[in-house]
Order: C-alpha cells, then sequence, then structure tokens
C-alpha cells in the first residue's frame, strides 16, 4: 500500500512505474514516473539531497520522507527547502559564553544543560554564599535563552530555600519559583548587558560579589 | 549544479571604485564570502571585501598582463580558512562595460592557482570574478576539480541589480502593469514579476504590504503568521470580513484570499508558523526581500539575523499609539526601519528591546516569578491602534522597496529610519550607526554572523511552531485528511 497524494490509499504494482507524470517542484515542471519516492523526486527536481520535501495539500504543506512512496498526479506540487541544523542548541554564541564562566571560576565545576529548546543552563557548583545566609556554598546558575547576548542574561538562580539568617528582606530573592520543573531561588539583579564589554562569567562574578555583600 | 553570489550595494560600491577608478588599468580585490544551499543554486554571500594593494597586482611574469603577489594570496588565504570562509578574488577589465569575460592568460591563471587557493583555505570551493563596469563573469573551483560557471551577482541594498556576464533578452511586461512600466519601465516591472518577497506577520500592516506586494506584480508573496482573524482585526485587516471574524480564520488564509481576487498569478505561500522557529524560518532564506510586520522582539530579532546572515534586504514597519494615564494620545507614529545591508541592524537601530526579547521566550510561569520581583511586563496591556497609522509606515517601506528592487535610487542612497509623527505633521529621519562589536551589522566583529549563511547555526528556537488547532469543521476535515 502506499499513501496516494489525493487522499485515497491504492494497490502498489511495481510493474507500473513507467508512466511519466509531470510534478512541479519549486515551480519548476519535473517529469517523473507516477510511483515515486522523495529522494527521487529531488533527484528528478536536482535539489540537493539534505533538502525536505514537502508535498502541497490545499493550505497545507506535508513532509514526505526520502523513502516514502507515493503516487503523484499530474503538475501536483511540490517544495523542496534547506533544512536548518536541529542540533543547532550548542550555539557558539553559548558555548562561548560558558569558557567565560570556567575561565571566571577556576577550580569549580560548571555545567551546562540543554533541554532541547535552544536555551542552555549554566550552573556554578559550590560558590561561596558568605555570611549572612542559612548555605555555606551555592550553585549559581543562569538560564540563556537562545537570543543571548541579544537577551541579557537574567535571573539568576540559587538553591531552593536559600534565605538570609540575620533577619533582612531582600527584595531581590525570591525564594521558592520553578524553573524546568524544579524549585529554585530566584536572583533578580538585573542590569543592561553588553557583550562587547561585558563577559558571561564576569557577570556570574559580580552576582557571587552581591550575594556576600548584598545591597 | 548552478553557482550565484550576492553583495551588499555597499560593498559593491566600494569595490567599484577600487576596480574601476577611471585610470584604464586593471585592479584587484578579494572577497571573503560564506555559503548557503537555495532550492536553485548554491549561493556565495560576499561578507569583505579586501582591496589588493596596486604594488601586489604587478606585471605578470607567466605571459598575463598582471598577476597578484603570491604572498597576498597567502595572506587572504589565512583570514580565510579559520573562519571557514570561501575566498573569492576580482580583477576588473577597463575597457568592459556591459559584457565581460576572462582572457585566455585568465584562465591558465585559474588552472594554476586555484587548487593551491582551495588547499590554503581547507578544502572549501574558490572563486574568480571578472568585473566590467556593468557585468561580471566568473567562476567557481570546486574541490574535486570541478568547475562551474558564476550564473549571476546579485547586489542587494538601496540599488539592487542583477549583473550577468552579458545582458539577458527581456519579455514583456503584462498589460495590466502598463501605468507602472511607464515610471520603472519593462525591465523593472519583470524584475518585481520574478522576486519573492516574504511578509512575516499578516495584521494591520502585514496586510496592506501584502495588497501593495500584489499590487505591484511581485511574483512570489510569503506570509507568515499563526493567529486568527478576532473582531477587534476587522478594522485594521484589508479585506478580512465579519464572517472571518466569526469563523475564526486564519489571518494568513485571508491574505491568500486577497492576493487571489487581486492577480491569480501571484503564487503565494502562506505559513501559519512562526519565524522563531527554525523550521518555519527556513521559509524566508529563499526570499529576495523580507517585510517585518510584527510587534514581537523575537519574530523581529529572527527577521534581523536572517537578512544579516543571508544578505537578505528588509524592511520593519510599525506603528506605535502612546496615551497617558487618563486615556489621551501622547504620541502617535509610523515608524519605517529599513534592513540596509551595512547600514544600523534592527539591534543597533534600538527595533529590539534585550528585555522584551528574553521576556517573549518565557514560560508563563517563569513570567509571573520574574514580575512578581520585577517590573511587570506588558503581556496583557492593549495598545491602541488604527489602520491609517499602518498605511503610513507601510507607504513609507513599499515606496523604498519598489524604488530598490527596481534600481531607481541614485549611486550611493543609504536607508535611513525614519519616523513620522501625526499629531505634529512631521516626518523625521532618525540616526543609527552599526555599535561596533554588533554579530550582525559589524562584520568585522570576531565570530559575527554577517554574509555567514548556513555556515552558521540561526539562534532560534528548533523545530516548527506549534501548529494552531482545527477551527471549525472545515479544517478539522482538512486536517483529517492531512492525517491520511
Amino acid at each position: 500500500m502506499i499513501p496516494s497524494t489525493q487522499g485515497q490509499e491504492t494497490h502498489h504494482e511495481t510493474g507500473n512505474r513507467a508512466r511519466t507524470i509531470e510534478i512541479l517542484v519549486n515551480t519548476k515542471p519535473v517529469k517523473v514516473p507516477s510511483e515515486v519516492t522523495g529522494a527521487e523526486i529531488k533527484a528528478a527536481a536536482k535539489v540537493p539531497e539534505d533538502f525536505r520535501l514537502f508535498r502541497v495539500d490545499g493550505h497545507q504543506e506535508i513532509p514526505v520522507g526520502d523513502d516514502e512512496l507515493l503516487r503523484v498526479h499530474h503538475r501536483e506540487k511540490f517544495i523542496a527547502s534547506p533544512t536548518l541544523d536541529p542540533a543547532f542548541v550548542a550555539s557558539s554564541m553559548h558555548a562561548a559564553a560558558v569558557e567565560t564562566v570556567r575561565d571566571a571560576f577556576p577550580g569549580r565545576v560548571v555545567e551546562v544543560d540543554e533541554p532541547g529548546d535552544g536555551t542552555t543552563l549554566v550552573t556554578v557548583r559550590g560558590i561561596e554564599a558568605g555570611t549572612g545566609w542559612n548555605v555555606i556554598r551555592l550553585d549559581l546558575a543562569v538560564k540563556l535563552q537562545v537570543t543571548f547576548p541579544s537577551s541579557p542574561p537574567y535571573p539568576f538562580y540559587g538553591p531552593a530555600g536559600m534565605a538570609r539568617t540575620d533577619g533582612r528582606v531582600l527584595s531581590q530573592i525570591q525564594p521558592q519559583v520553578p524553573v524546568d520543573g524544579e524549585m529554585r531561588t530566584q536572583i533578580s539583579l538585573t542590569k543592561p548587558y553588553d557583550p562587547t564589554v561585558e563577559t558571561l562569567g564576569a557577570r556570574l562574578v559580580s552576582v557571587a560579589a552581591w550575594l556576600r555583600n548584598p545591597r | 549544479m548552478r553557482w550565484d553570489a550576492r553583495i551588499a550595494q555597499r560593498d559593491h560600491e566600494q569595490l567599484l571604485a577600487h576596480l574601476h577608478p577611471g585610470d584604464d588599468d586593471e585592479h584587484a580585490a578579494f572577497l571573503y564570502a560564506g555559503e548557503m544551499a537555495t532550492p536553485e543554486a548554491r549561493r556565495l554571500l560576499v561578507r569583505r571585501v579586501v582591496p589588493v594593494a596596486d604594488r601586489d597586482f604587478g606585471p605578470s611574469d607567466r605571459g598575463g598582463y598582471r598577476q597578484v603577489a603570491a604572498h597576498a594570496i597567502a595572506h587572504a588565504a589565512i583570514e580565510c580558512e579559520p573562519d571557514g570562509l570561501r575566498l573569492l578574488w576580482a580583477h576588473s577589465h577597463p575597457g568592459a562595460k556591459r559584457h565581460v569575460g576572462f582572457s585566455g592568460p585568465d584562465r591558465s591563471t585559474h588552472e594554476r592557482a586555484h587548487p593551491h587557493m582551495i588547499d590554503m583555505t581547507g578544502g572549501k570551493p574558490v572563486a574568480s570574478l571578472v568585473f566590467g563596469t556593468g557585468s561580471v563573469a566568473g567562476e567557481v573551483w570546486m574541490p574535486g576539480g570541478a568547475v562551474c560557471e558564476l550564473d549571476h551577482l546579485d547586489v542587494v541594498g538601496a540599488r539592487m541589480a542583477r549583473l550577468t556576464a552579458a545582458p539577458r533578452p527581456t519579455g514583456r511586461a503584462s498589460a495590466r502593469f502598463g501605468r507602472q512600466v511607464l515610471m520603472f519601465g519593462a525591465a523593472g516591472q519583470l524584475t518585481l514579476g520574478a522576486m519573492t518577497v516574504a511578509v512575516v506577520g499578516a495584521g494591520g500592516g502585514g496586510s496592506l504590504l501584502v495588497q501593495s506586494l500584489a499590487h505591484l506584480g511581485v511574483g512570489h508573496i510569503v506570509i507568515v503568521d499563526f493567529d486568527r482573524v478576532d473582531v477587534s482585526n476587522l478594522s485594521r485587516i484589508v479585506s478580512a470580513t465579519p464572517r472571518d471574524a466569526r469563523r475564526r480564520r486564519l489571518k494568513i488564509d485571508v491574505l491568500r484570499r486577497l492576493v487571489r481576487t487581486i492577480d491569480p498569478e501571484i503564487e503565494v505561500t502562506a505559513i501559519a508558523g512562526d519565524v522563531t522557529y527554525t523550521e518555519d524560518a527556513a521559509v524566508l532564506l529563499g526570499c529576495d526581500y523580507i517585510f517585518s510586520a510584527t510587534d514581537t522582539h523575537f519574530a523581529r530579532f529572527a527577521v534581523n539575523a536572517i537578512c544579516h546572515q543571508y544578505l537578505i534586504p528588509g524592511a520593519q514597519v510599525g506603528a506605535k499609539v502612546v496615551t497617558d494615564e487618563d486615556g489621551a494620545v501622547q504620541l502617535a507614529y509610523a515608524m519605517h526601519r529599513p534592513i540596509d545591508l551595512g547600514g544600523a541592524c534592527l539591534e543597533c537601530c534600538g527595533a529590539i528591546d534585550p528585555d522584551a526579547l528574553r521576556r517573549e521566550q518565557l514560560d508563563e510561569v517563569e513570567r509571573r516569578a520574574q514580575d512578581y520581583v520585577g517590573v511587570p511586563g506588558r503581556d496583557n496591556i492593549v495598545d491602541p491602534s488604527v489602520i491609517t497609522l499602518n498605511s503610513a509606515a507601510v507607504s513609507m517601506a513599499m515606496l523604498d522597496f519598489q524604488f530598490a528592487a527596481t534600481g531607481m535610487f541614485p549611486v550611493r542612497t543609504r536607508l535611513g529610519q525614519r519616523v513620522y509623527h501625526a499629531p505634529e505633521r512631521a516626518l523625521r529621519d532618525r540616526d543609527a550607526r552599526p555599535r561596533p562589536g554588533c554579530r550582525w551589522c559589524d562584520r568585522h566583529a570576531g565570530g559575527g554572523a554577517f554574509g555567514r549563511g548556513d555556515d552558521r547555526p540561526l539562534p532560534l528556537r528548533p523545530g516548527p511552531a506549534p501548529r494552531p488547532t482545527p477551527h471549525g469543521a472545515r479544517e478539522r476535515l482538512r486536517e483529517l485528511i492531512g492525517r491520511l
């Protein structure tokens, strides 16, 4: 059985592929057998192998796999377009920023988590919290959006339940905030970020310094 | 495989000034380029023009007229290789105007030099170009030894042009454009007919843009928007009807219908998607011009990134009404921000608010948590909006597009931001310069994306945007058929 491009299923007869049909790939007429795979359409249209092929159905574009066998009809429309690399998450901008964090915190473990949505969670383990906190050391984290550094690194996160022991109330601290399904303490220190004069490592150093001497 | 190339107008002007200074002698330059795949061709994207000093382009000792010194080639290759750029070298034929081609000694030089240049640049293709004052011919050499002729060089920016080795025959424009042809000429009209132009955002501004593009005779219009028509849109979306609002039709479907009623021969690609996702953004990469008519900073960011990385000119249009606490109008303006490659980008213009950009990527929980301690966002605030302001912005943008696409702007035209303040009846230019180190418009910035094409991933969300839930029996049936 092969999916018909006219919304019906028909029996596939392997000997019946000789009939030639004219289809349109990116508006260009291309001649193919009436039963044809996605890869064969791309080859006939002379588009690169790594392009994605879509069958145009009304207002929808339906992806066609390379090995998918289709029964096509006369002047049926297809789109072949370049594929953007989905494995881009560890973008060079994020990777370069993480390096500046490693440089800024020599000897500390810097962990990088890429949940797959284009963001990168950077965590520096075991930073000294300073006096006045109910923790001695903390893991300081920041989530980089896919648009970083055009969007600033903000907010920062410490461990859930982090609190002052000296009775001071800091408006920048929000102790129970869910982030990607995990509770954390949000540290809301914001100021403009200019990557030409400041690095992510430097920004985290200043956040750590603020924690030791909150104002 | 077909090859073509694209260069920003400012770079082309710099290149021509160096190659054809008016001394009737030959001159040379290197071009450093990124690369991309289009459905029809491989495309070289010129990122930098590096003139070769005349002392490094001396008399040839191999039978030709002049040759580039070996140390100059080595220096250029050393600059290209670490960045993964392709090395192109260009020289001029002073007498050539509308026709140009390589000489026999030129081709001998290619055979000698190109294999070494490929090795020096890490196995990337290299190309040679020869320029007349209004023409260019080129050869692209592949690592395996294959050689392809360059089909054309597109100059993009305020004065767009397609340069080829010789003039190509042109057809006749349709009679429906007779009055326009009197202004653009038949060649200008045919250029518009061959263009693919994208409109991101199908609201008030977007619908006016689509309508104008269809009337102008642009051959292929790409529309991207995931939203549906709401009754409050009826005052602004051109051609939307109360029935569209009742049926909650997709805005792209309304605009597709609009184009069809104006000219059924125009091809329309309408995507119910979001250009902040890589798969939806891919539709923009093959466009010749991109209009951004969206309120979201992330979509503007995406358009800005694509335009600079893939050398696609474009513009952002918008209108803004600011009221005070009593609802009195403080400001009402229409804004047109051209993306004039080599000038200030949308980030440098201030069109993208960094914190709004960040907030638009948060989920609801994160946004609420951050609003609790920070300055609350404006997510639920509905701004005033009116079609007349949209029209003013679109008129400015469309005039620039039309003059740029048909090559009617004078040489060295620079397109800057323009604001029309309605209450003052004042039209003003807003000055903006590229910020040093900007990753989009400063091509000297380390790691910058200008002209890098497919060499760099776009900083967008992976995958396609979630598709709108089908609404109404017709859409549900269409989806069901699609699944089958």
